[in-house]
């Protein structure tokens, strides 16, 4: 049931990814980039002013060079640092752009022209309402519905599945996506994206990131470090003055390490990084969303709506048990039920036809002597059946076959009543077997709730995230699932337009709703959602209204994708608590530094017992800029996630990152000051 | 002069062109929607809480006014421990 067997694990860094990272680091430069961030546009400035000052101290032969030299070095490293996580973070996507271009490949078209004929045209001109003829071997050439014919189509170029899967006009299961090619048979296709629009120009765009918009998170975010910044940059220049009055001003180098250290630029340089790691994640997971915005609303999520088929329970009823009436043998009603269930193509009557060979060893016979007529089940009934030589079999829902021996004068025993009652109260679903007008007995039908859905619903309501079931099921099977299940609250006999109504009804209080769907009549749902998953086997309208798509179109990694969304916000605040609290070691190893020739009185401020005062000042800039290498992994990977409520969560996060971000660059300042010094930098 | 003007026009600014940013911050907040509370939200009371936002005003906001400290009052106790008064 867990699919994060199935998570194509990717590792962190190859050479290829590696070296086109150093590249984009450098082009990244680019003051037009770089105004982006501001953080890290306020260090470059710097890191500008620096190296003005240091030409001309040497055209001057002033200052101490070596030291000016090497500061500007750090800060530049500093800017060019941040620079490669965000592009280490976009090189991953990109190697998997390169792989799905090529899916995208220019191919051949047989368009239908009005008249019937057809003419060969390439994929590129292909329009939106244009149909096509697609046969064995050839490649579809753009997205679109099957409006005829059925068809084995082999998607493994968008979803890395190489099993091939059933595609036929009509129901949930007529989309097919370009580049994806047919196996066998013919299919008419209508095409219903212009070229340039389609599902893998999208997703390579997406996955490259090139039409990522920062998220209202991000946004947030980055109002606070711009303020933040602002603030310190207040406080340090206002600091030249009181340093001249003092009689001890400072020279350009020292003022803008000053600065650099201060603002944030941990979280600033990899603010970008950790957001499209995010989605990089969904991707590895075959996940597609839409936008950052998704990832995001996917980790604020407070209430997931779970369909009941395929989701918590598996695909179909199963029948599990016959209950025969009185004077009425199990293997008379197996019997039964099996010549009833015969011509039954439902996987409900299968499962009948399996239990009676399994139990009784009934297999099917020959009885076309009989002249057997079969009576598929139609909705107006509600039953299916057998006529043998006068014998009828029926079997069905319990009111209809009610009625249908109503209607020859018959009473139902009054055990049977009963346990219809009880199959039904404890989540099963029962089907009565009548041969004429005499009721034979029960068939119970169950759903099987899939392994392990209480642990994760567990989970959930740990993190504060309401789970519920959509069935179309009566309130009585639907409770007795929910109860087995573990969710926390269930909507029965739903329609399409309930489900919408829920929706509304969960955001109008507040909260964040997520959903999965691939119908077409799940479209407006999926819309409305905050987190709408479609499922790549659904309609083409579904796959356009949700925000996310699912390539192995899985339900349950609903779950997954809230979690991943959490961890997404988790890194975020865990690395901007780092970067604030990292200030302080820095404060007490530059402020010292800085008016020590004027004051040695102000080394008792030297706690970390730095060498020199250049030494003290280099080795806050060089951590400040090593630190953003050294957790680039972190915001590649993410913080480890566990579930948890979020006083728990937040408890341990503010321990490791809040406590560990003050006392590591204590730590991290003095070893770099104890290296600098034994290699005689400064 | 020069000194009772600058410092007549800074405490002027400070005490209340600070009031812009609060207020429109005030108004951002005061458009939210409520969320009902759940175990995903953040509990606001308790030490955990106090604790969180305590060290952020220490480290944000005392922090900033570090440097001119230590060059005043820290730099000037110290000096007078050295036996250096003013």
């Amino acid at each position: 049931m867990s699919t994060s067997g199935q998570v194509k694990s990717k590792p962190l860094a190859d050479k290829k990814i590696v070296v086109r990272a150093i590249v984009g680091s450098i082009a990244k430069l680019h003051p037009r980039i770089m105004v982006k961030n501001p953080v890290m546009f306020v260090v470059e400035v710097g890191a500008l002013l620096t190296t003005m000052q240091l030409v001309l101290d040497a055209l001057h032969h002033t200052g101490l060079f070596g030291f000016g030299l090497q500061i500007t070095l750090w800060l530049w490293f500093t800017v060019l640092f941040a620079n490669f996580a965000e592009a280490m973070a976009e090189g991953r996507g990109k190697a998997q752009a390169d792989t799905l271009r090529k899916a995208r490949a220019e191919t051949q078209a047989h368009r239908l022209r009005a008249d019937g004929s057809l003419d060969v045209v390439p994929s590129s001109k292909l329009r939106s309402g244009d149909v096509v003829v697609v046969s064995a071997g050839e490649f579809i050439p753009g997205d679109g519905e099957v409006i005829e014919g059925v068809a084995s189509v082999d998607e493994s170029a968008i979803t890395g599945e190489s099993a091939p899967v059933i595609r036929e006009s009509g129901g949930d299961r007529s989309a097919v996506t370009g580049g994806t090619r047919v196996l066998s048979d013919q299919i008419r296709v209508r095409i219903t994206s212009n070229p340039g629009e389609t599902f893998l120009d999208r997703m390579i765009k997406l996955v490259e990131g090139a039409s990522r918009q920062k998220t209202p998170n991000e946004i947030a975010l980055n109002i606070l470090l711009a303020g933040l910044t602002i603030i310190f940059l207040l406080a340090v220049i206002t600091l030249q003055p009181f340093a001249i009055y003092s009689g001890a001003p400072q020279s350009i180098f020292v003022l803008v390490s000053l600065l650099v250290c201060l603002i944030p630029t941990t979280i600033g340089g990899l603010l970008s990084a950790i957001g499209i790691a995010g989605m990089d994640r969904m991707i590895q997971r075959n996940v597609i969303a839409m936008s950052g915005r998704a990832v995001e609303a996917s980790g604020d999520v407070d209430v997931l709506l779970l369909d009941k088929t395929g989701t918590i329970t598996l695909g179909n009823r199963e029948a599990t048990m016959f209950y025969p009436c009185p004077n009425v043998t199990e293997s008379e009603l197996a019997n039964a039920a099996q010549l009833a269930s015969l011509a039954d193509e439902t996987p409900e009557g299968r499962s009948i036809v399996v239990l009676a060979k399994d139990k009784y060893g009934l297999r099917g016979r020959e009885f076309s002597h009989r002249n057997p007529i079969f009576i598929p089940f139609s909705a107006q009934t509600r039953m299916s059946g057998v006529d043998l030589d006068g014998l009828q079999i029926r079997k069905g829902a319990p009111e209809a076959i009610l009625k249908h021996v109503a209607e020859r004068g018959q009473q139902v025993p009054k055990e049977t009543q009963q346990c219809v009652a009880d199959i039904s109260n404890g989540g099963g679903t029962p089907l009565l077997v009548a041969e004429n007008a005499r009721i034979l007995g029960v068939v119970a039908l169950t759903d099987i709730v899939k392994g392990g859905m209480r642990e994760r619903f567990e989970h959930l309501r740990a993190m504060g995230i309401r789970t519920m079931m959509i069935t179309g099921d009566n309130p009585l099977t639907a409770a007795a699932i929910a109860r087995q299940a573990g969710v926390d609250d269930f909507l029965a006999e739903a329609r399409p337009e309930d489900k919408m109504a829920l929706i509304k009804r969960e955001q109008a209080k507040g909260q964040l709703v997520a959903m999965t769907g691939d119908g077409t009549n799940d479209a407006p749902a999926l819309a409305q959602a905050d987190v709408g998953v479609a499922m790549n086997t659904g309609t083409q309208a579904a796959k356009e209204a949700g925000n996310m798509v699912d390539l192995d179109s899985n339900p349950t990694k609903l779950i997954e994708i809230v979690e991943i969304g959490k961890q997404l916000l988790i890194t975020r605040g865990a690395l901007t608590t780092f970067s604030v609290a990292n200030d302080v070691a820095k404060y007490f190893a530059i402020i010292p530094a800085m008016f020590a020739g004027a004051f040695p009185q102000l080394n008792a401020l030297n706690i970390m017992g730095l060498a020199t005062p250049q030494s003290a000042i280099l080795s806050a800039v060089i951590f400040n800029a090593v630190i953003i290498i050294a957790l680039i992994p972190l915001a590649l990977r993410g913080v480890k996630y566990r579930p948890a409520g979020a006083a728990a969560l937040l408890r341990r996060n503010l321990l490791v990152y809040g406590l560990g971000g003050v006392v590591a660059p204590f730590v991290g300042i003095k070893l770099i000051d104890l290296l600098i010094t034994y290699l005689h930098f400064a | 002069m020069w000194y009772n003007t600058s410092t007549g026009v800074a405490q002027l600014l400070g005490r209340f062109f600070m009031i812009i940013p609060i207020m429109a911050i005030a108004g951002n907040l005061a458009r939210k929607k409520t969320v009902p509370e759940s175990a995903g939200t953040f509990p606001v009371t308790g030490a955990l809480f106090a604790t969180l936002l305590v060290s952020t005003i220490l480290i944000v906001g005392a922090l900033t006014f570090f440097p001119a400290l230590s060059l005043g009052p820290i730099l000037e106790h110290l000096l007078m421990a050295a036996g250096k008064v003013f």
